[in-house]
């Protein structure tokens, strides 16, 4: 291991938290938006996925130097569900209030995007919940299946066919939710 | 972007995805925190956030530039929002981390050094923040500052928000500079323009910090003690304890 820290001079520690600093902000303005997400995916509130993800980005301020560029996201969202696993909440996805299904038809008009979400919300409801994650961080996030798999330990073979499903699922769920839509809007 | 070997398809939004089916991935994506929650996220970070256009990151780094320089000078002195050197062990919501050794170490924000990890690590995280005791500071302008006012979340133009930023950073600055009395007098000034501001909890413990440097220490650990109590488990509440040597909450 190198010399400790207080031998280091300062001018060398005050470049290297500049750069640092610079790289910080960097990945911040890409990815906290997608490690926000990722928390209020987990049941989180506005307010505690804004804490969670400024102690993810704390987390991984620490770690800098060991993130591959490439990687950045996954690790950020690995470290964001870490974060959100220690908080002890249940994982809950997508909790939906029962007359979700009411306000979206009051609101449904295309263009209107908090219907469009709630829209979202409630088709990615009628995906089994083991399913979803998979096909979230695949399907939105950008995620590799390699890097699923890692994520959320479990075989490549997993994340294959647990998209696979989750595909299907949805699919079927939109097509339900869509067609339940254009009836009411003949009514 | 590239396919690599394992990946069952291409994704749905780039492939075969119905006009229906795509409304709907394209709305999850349009979820993401507001401008006030990204501006205190990256405060809190000690960086600037694009989305909010503000200049802020030359003070940041001018901030820890300064912070770096007294810490490899000062030891253990603690300093906002870099704590370099010195750091053992950083327990952030339970994880514990260990740094690596022999390297300068820079947390933002950062989290105490070497305390032991608290029992229940995340208590009320999910309660809204109660509003900083009033009586801590100048009294405040009227009515927005009044006792309900909860933290302003997302109620705020995006002009302000820069400056409330550029004000709280600012602030920052002046306290890891060792200027305690400006950094009260900037943070009187936020206090005055902004009595709800999204920055309350932040500016109090910045005042905090800057009262121990000028060695008004029984004022600052009052404030502390209150602030502890009121932000029990947050980030803010850890450092704030540190800073003015309470006990762990």
């Amino acid at each position: 291991m190198a010399a400790p820290a207080e031998r280091i001079p300062a001018t060398v520690m005050a470049a290297v938290a500049a750069v640092d600093n610079r790289r910080l902000e960097t990945i911040f303005n890409a990815h906290h938006a997608t490690v926000w997400r990722a928390l209020r995916r987990r049941g989180l509130s506005p307010e505690a996925a804004e804490d969670a993800t400024q102690e993810t980005f704390l987390l991984a301020a620490e770690k800098l130097n060991d993130i591959r560029p490439e990687s950045e996201k996954a690790f950020l969202i690995a470290t964001a569900l870490r974060v959100a696993h220690s908080l002890g909440r249940k994982t809950v996805r997508w909790e939906l209030d029962e007359d979700m299904d009411q306000r979206l038809a009051a609101g449904r008009d295309a263009g209107d995007r908090r219907a469009d979400r709630q829209l979202c919300d409630l088709v990615l409801s009628k995906v089994d919940p083991d399913l979803v994650e998979v096909f979230v961080l695949y399907e939105l996030e950008g995620l590799t299946s390699p890097e699923i798999a890692e994520l959320l330990q479990i075989p490549l073979g997993s994340v294959a066919s647990r998209l696979r499903r989750a595909r299907e699922q949805f699919r079927d769920a939109a097509a339900r939710v869509e067609k339940s839509l254009q009836k009411e809007g003949q009514s | 972007m590239t396919r690599p070997v394992g990946d069952p398809s291409e994704r749905l939004l780039e492939t075969d995805a119905t006009d229906f089916e795509r409304r709907v991935l394209e709305a999850a994506l349009q979820q993401k925190p507001s401008k006030a929650s990204t501006a205190r996220m990256a405060a809190a970070l000690g960086v600037s956030a694009t989305a909010i256009g503000t200049a802020t990151t030359a003070k940041a780094l001018a901030a820890g530039a300064a912070a770096s320089k007294g810490t490899a000078a000062a030891g253990a002195s603690v300093l906002w929002p870099w704590v370099s050197a010195g750091v053992a062990v950083l327990v952030v919501g339970g994880v514990v981390v260990g740094t690596r050794s022999g390297e300068p170490t820079r947390v933002p924000h950062a989290a105490p050094p070497a305390v032991t990890a608290p029992k229940d690590p995340v208590p009320a995280r999910e309660l809204p923040a109660p509003p900083p005791a009033p009586a801590d500071t100048p009294a405040p302008s009227p009515a927005a500052a009044t006792a309900a006012a909860p933290r302003a979340r997302a109620v705020t133009a995006a002009g302000d928000l820069g400056d409330q930023v550029a004000l709280i950073d600012s602030a920052r600055a002046a306290v890891s500079d060792g200027a305690g009395a400006r950094a009260l007098e900037i943070l009187r000034r936020y206090q005055e323009r902004y009595p709800a501001g999204s920055f309350r909890p932040e500016a109090a413990a910045i005042k905090i910090e800057a009262l121990m440097k000028l060695g008004r220490e029984s004022e600052a650990r009052a404030l502390a003690e209150r602030f502890v109590a009121e932000h029990r488990g947050s980030l803010l509440a850890r450092r704030v304890a540190e800073v003015a040597g309470l006990a762990q909450p």
